[in-house]
Formats: C-alpha cells, structure tokens, sequence
C-alpha cells in the first residue's frame, strides 16, 4: 500500500485479516464450508484522514469494521492502533485503548438503550473510565449534545422520543464522549432520509476538522462516501478489490467491479439511461472458482485465466491499486 | 425540532405503573393483594391476632354465628382465626420462592445467554434435567430430601425444618421456566448494536450484564414472578396438604386436609373458608399479574383487560 507519508502520520494500520465463520449443516453441525467474511485484508489510515469502504451486502465491510475495534476476534492477521497491536493488547491495555476508538453504527433504532436515558446513553464511557465528577460529567454531557446540535434538556428523555436523525446525533454524541483519535461510522446514513442525510455527513466533517478525527466509513452506496472520504477501498466477497484517492476512484475505476458500483448510482434525470449497463453480461454458468477470481461469475470482462489465481491487490498507477489482471 | 414537548420525561416502569392502577379492576386485584399482605404483616407483629390455639370441645363444629363468622372446628378452634394464621404461612412460602426462584432465574439465564458456550450448555442442561421431572414429584422430593438436613453456614448453624424445606424446594425448582426466557431474551440482547457499542466504551462483561442487558429483560422477570406466585401459593396448600408442609400451626392446605373428615358430617365452613382465601388471592393476582404483562411486554397483550 502507498500512503505516501511516513508511518507516523498512520493511526490505523491492519495487515492480513481474516475471518471465517463456519456454515454448520446437518444433525452433527458438521461444519460444511466457510463464509469467508474477511479474507487477508490490509488497510491503513491516517490520523485525521478518511477512509470510505464501500461492497455490496455481505461482502464483509462490517465485519472488517469489528475486527479493527477488536469487537470481534480476527481469526488471523494484525492491527496496529498507534503503532501497537490491538489483537495482542491484555485486558487494561485494551480498555485504554477503547478510549481512543469508537464506532457509530447504522440503526438509529438499534444502537441505543431504550431503557436509558440519553443523558446515561451519552456518559456511559465517561463512567467507565470514570472521567471527572457526576457533575463534570453532566456539563459535559450538556456540552456534547449541543456539539451535535440536540439541546442539553434532550439528557433527560429517553431514545424513543426522538426521530432517526436525532437519535444519529445520539450516536455520535456518545461516540465523542471521550475524545477519540478514531471513529468507525458503520453505514452512518443508510437507514435515514435523503434530506437528514446530508446534515449527519455535514456534521461527521465538522467534527472531523474540530477534533481531528480519523474516520472508517462503511457504505454500500459509493455516492456517500465520495464526498467525506480521502481514500476510498472497495470490497467485495471479503477482499479489498481496489483501493485509491476518493478522485481518482470516480474518475478511473480500474476493477470491473467498482465500475458496476459506478453504474449503479441513479443519477437524478429521467432522461438518463438505465443504470446497470456495465453487468450485462450473463453470469457465468461454472460460478466461483475454486481458485481464481471471486468476481469472476459476474464480471463482465472475465477470461479464462482469471479462474486460474487470484488477482493480487497491485498498483495500477500511483497511489491507485486494484486485484485485476486487467488493469494491470 | 420534534420532541416531547418540555414535559418531564416518564421512565418506562412508571408509565408502565400508571397503566396498571389506571385499570379499574387492576388496582381493585392489587388492592385486595395489599390486603393479605397486611394481614401477613399482622399475624406477625402479633398485635391482637385473633387466638386460634385455645380448644373448647364444648364449642365444637359450631357453624358460622356472629361469635364465630366462619364456624370452629373439631377442638372449637375459631376458623376465621385459623385462616387468618394461613395467610401468614402462604403469603411467607410464596414471597420466598418467588424471591429465590427469580435470583436464581434471572443470575443462571443472563451468565447462560450472555457467555454461552460451556456455561450455556451445563446451565441448559440443569434446567432441562429439573423440567423433564413432573412438578409436584420434583418438589415433594426436594422437600423430602431436604427435611431435617442440618447444615453450617458462615459458621451459623442451620436446621430445616417442614415448612422451610417447602420454601427452598419451590424455590430451587421454580427458576426454570424463567431462566429459560431470560437466557433467550439475553442472546438477543448480547449482539444488539447498543451493547457493541457500551463494550466500545470499555464496559467490562459484568457492566454489560447490568447495566445494558439486565433492564431489558427484568421486566420478564417481574411478569413470570407476579403470574408465579398463586403457583406457590398452590403448590405450598398441596404440600401440607399432603402433610409435608407446615406441622401444628395453620395452613390452608391444612385446612382442606381436616376438611375431609368433616363434610360427611356437614361440616362444610372450614373448607370454604380455605377456599375462599385462596380464591381471592388467586383471582386477584391473576387480574394483577395479567396488567403487568400487558403493561410491560404490549407484544404479548392478549385480550380484554
């Protein structure tokens, strides 16, 4: 990978991840196969720098996401979080660690106790690491939730009292708490509306430059993250298919996947032709190589040799790397 | 900005409170449930408890009169005052159990839910094992297994006695159907995004469980309890019933046991009175018990109400 800067300006640096979670089939649970989640993924990111991951459902981008905050243990590789890594950290070492990471997640719903007030929601971690008084930590509650534009009252209520873009606001107020160098923003927009939307990214890149925040955003649709992303890498079937600068991935796609994904954004004109041009091609009937391409079945440019090995990730130009033997 | 409008904001138990007494025939049950409490209170305080000892043979089998509103029995014990003395004796059993039995439900279920794994399948394996044996046998073999047993505690001595084997027997069988529910409702929980997200924020295991999980699922808790306890009331008149209970102090169950030998010579008023005080608590904590799930878990809402 070419981040172009020395390894001091890298906050987040994952090497080889993989997760395999196995399909039990049968009276014995036999294990059948495995769903290959995270298959050897390398990322870097900079401090106050943002990383979109943008794949298809299933492709792995929310397990990747745990496996970095170590909510989920990797089965194999390293992940180094200011230099140290993560994977190996013991339980006090791991719990300081917590403070400097946190996540934002996508369901608004889901994400927060509905049995806690907002004002507990919000401090939680400041009780954890038990940061100043209870009056401290009221005032910096109070503070937080107005950062996030909700007013201070909002303490007291409880979640179901607010709307989905308001209870967003909920999440990241709590994610700040305890001033991370890292958020994780797992699908941040994707169960809100179009309009309420714009605010939530609006305000992740305010606060981004207030606080210097290093963000991982996972998205399904590249026309989020396009905007608020540095880099973005694309994954599909729990492999990072192509990874370059936000402005070169629009302008130069190099993997026939990321081309799909291009394609598929509606662009809001009814006299635009219908999207989904590039996937014309049938599937193939052999489906997935044993070995090879994941993407070969769909891929519109398959040749014989891509059931053969697997593309490597390489650079195609500089700072732009894809694993397709196309682009090479 | 849409938001509840500068009122104060109601926690969940208390607007699930309101709902309750907000039912006529909710707060009438609870009512009635507050009263043999009290009555339980009493019997124990021993201020002018009406005296059920003292025998009379001259006043034998008297049938309920002004002096004696339900009639006396055999010894011309008053038996009025006798199920007044059955209250205490129920309402005790019922109250331990359903005490013991939620601990040790609502501890197994969320360790079980929430760590999984080993601890899951021994705990599962328990609860199985104790629910594949039919109920009343469970009990009366735990009653009779732990009658008479001695035991030291933090150096004190214990002995159980009838009555105290009856509390723990019902309390160590009745976490089963509990456990079971709160294991379930615990898996749920434990992968749900606002515990990930409290386990980012550096709570141990321990804060999770209490903190995260234990509110969401208590409320299954307090259900299984308030709808459990006529079963211990129930199963407490069986038992002495079938004389291993309470021994020379009065029981309902007692009660229904000296019954037998007095309705072929008409005597019918010391069974109805035992059955009349179970009546009413049981009706009264199934109309109660029935608001609280309703006001708690609205999924399970059934009809009428």
């Amino acid at each position: 990978m070419t981040g172009g800067k020395e390894d001091n300006g890298i906050l987040l640096e994952a090497r080889g991840l993989k997760k395999y979670f196995p399909v039990r089939r049968g009276l014995w649970r036999r294990t059948a196969g495995y769903i290959k989640a995270g298959d050897g993924v390398s990322l870097r990111i900079e401090r106050g720098k943002t990383l979109g991951v943008v794949g298809e459902t299933g492709s792995g981008k929310s397990t990747l996401g745990r496996m970095l905050l170590r909510l989920l243990p990797a089965d194999e590789g390293e992940v180094f979080f200011d230099g140290r890594d993560l994977l190996k950290m013991g339980g006090r070492e791991l719990k300081s660690a917590r403070r400097r990471m946190q996540i934002i997640f996508q369901d608004p719903y889901g994400s927060l106790n509905p049995r806690m007030r907002v004002g507990e929601i919000v401090s939680e971690g400041l009780v954890n690491f038990r940061v100043g008084t209870r009056r401290e930590r009221e005032a910096r509650t109070a503070r937080l939730l107005e950062r996030v534009g909700l007013p201070p009252e909002a303490a007291a209520l409880y979640p179901h009292e607010f709307s989905g873009g308001q209870r967003q606001r909920i999440g990241i107020a709590r994610a700040l708490a305890l001033n991370p160098a890292f958020i994780l923003c797992d699908e941040p927009v994707s169960s809100l509306d179009v309009s309420i939307q714009a605010q939530i990214l609006n305000l992740l890149a305010d606060l981004q430059e207030e606080f210097s925040l290093a963000y991982l955003i996972i998205a399904h649709d590249l026309s989020v993250v396009e905007h608020i992303s540095d880099r973005v890498a694309v994954m599909y079937s729990g492999r990072i298919v192509e990874e370059a600068s936000s402005r070169d991935l629009y302008r130069e796609p190099a993997h026939p996947y990321t081309r799909a994904l291009l394609a598929s954004i509606p662009v809001p004109d009814p006299d635009a032709p219908p999207p989904g041009a590039a996937a014309d091609r049938e599937i193939a009937p052999e489906g997935e190589p044993a070995e090879g391409c994941r993407f070969y079945p769909r891929c519109p440019r398959r040749r014989d040799r891509c059931r053969e090995r697997p593309p490597e990730l390489a650079e195609v130009a500089p700072g732009h790397l894809a694993a397709c033997f196309l682009a090479e | 900005m849409i938001m509840n409008a500068g009122g104060k904001s109601q926690g969940y138990w208390i607007s699930a409170g309101r709902e309750v007494l907000g039912r006529p025939r909710a707060a009438a049950a609870l009512a009635v449930i507050l009263l043999y409490l009290a009555v339980t209170v009493w019997v124990y305080s021993g201020y002018r408890v009406p005296d059920w000892e003292s025998e009379n043979f001259e006043l034998a089998y008297r049938p309920p009169s002004l002096a004696h509103p339900f009639g006396t029995d055999i010894y011309g014990r008053d038996v009025l005052a006798k199920t007044i003395y059955g209250t205490r004796i129920a309402i005790t059993v019922a109250l331990t159990a359903s005490v013991l039995a939620a601990a040790i439900g609502l501890a197994l279920g969320l360790l079980a839910g929430y760590f999984g794994g080993r601890l899951d399948d021994l705990i599962t394996w328990l609860y199985s094992t104790l629910q594949a044996i039919p109920y009343i046998l469970l009990i009366l073999a735990f009653a009779f297994v732990l009658q008479d047993r001695r035991f030291s505690l933090l150096g004190l001595q214990f002995r159980i006695r009838g009555i105290n084997a009856v509390y723990l027997a019902l309390g160590l069988t009745g976490w089963v159907g509990l456990c079971r529910l709160i294991r379930g409702e615990t898996i749920k929980h434990r992968d749900r995004e606002y515990v990930i997200a409290a386990r980012a924020l550096g709570a141990s295991s321990f804060r999770l469980i209490l903190r995260q999980i234990l509110p969401n699922v208590v409320h299954l808790a307090v259900i299984t309890i308030s709808l459990g306890f006529i079963s211990y009331i129930h199963a407490e008149v069986i038992l002495s019933f079938l004389g291993l209970g309470v021994k020379n102090v009065p029981s309902w169950g007692v009660m229904i046991d000296d019954a037998k030998l007095e309705l072929f010579r008409g005597v019918w008023w010391q069974l109805a009175a035992a059955t009349a005080a179970i009546f009413f608590i049981s009706l009264s904590l199934h109309i109660f018990g029935d608001a609280v799930r309703d006001a708690l878990d609205p999924r399970q809402r059934g009809e009428g109400g």
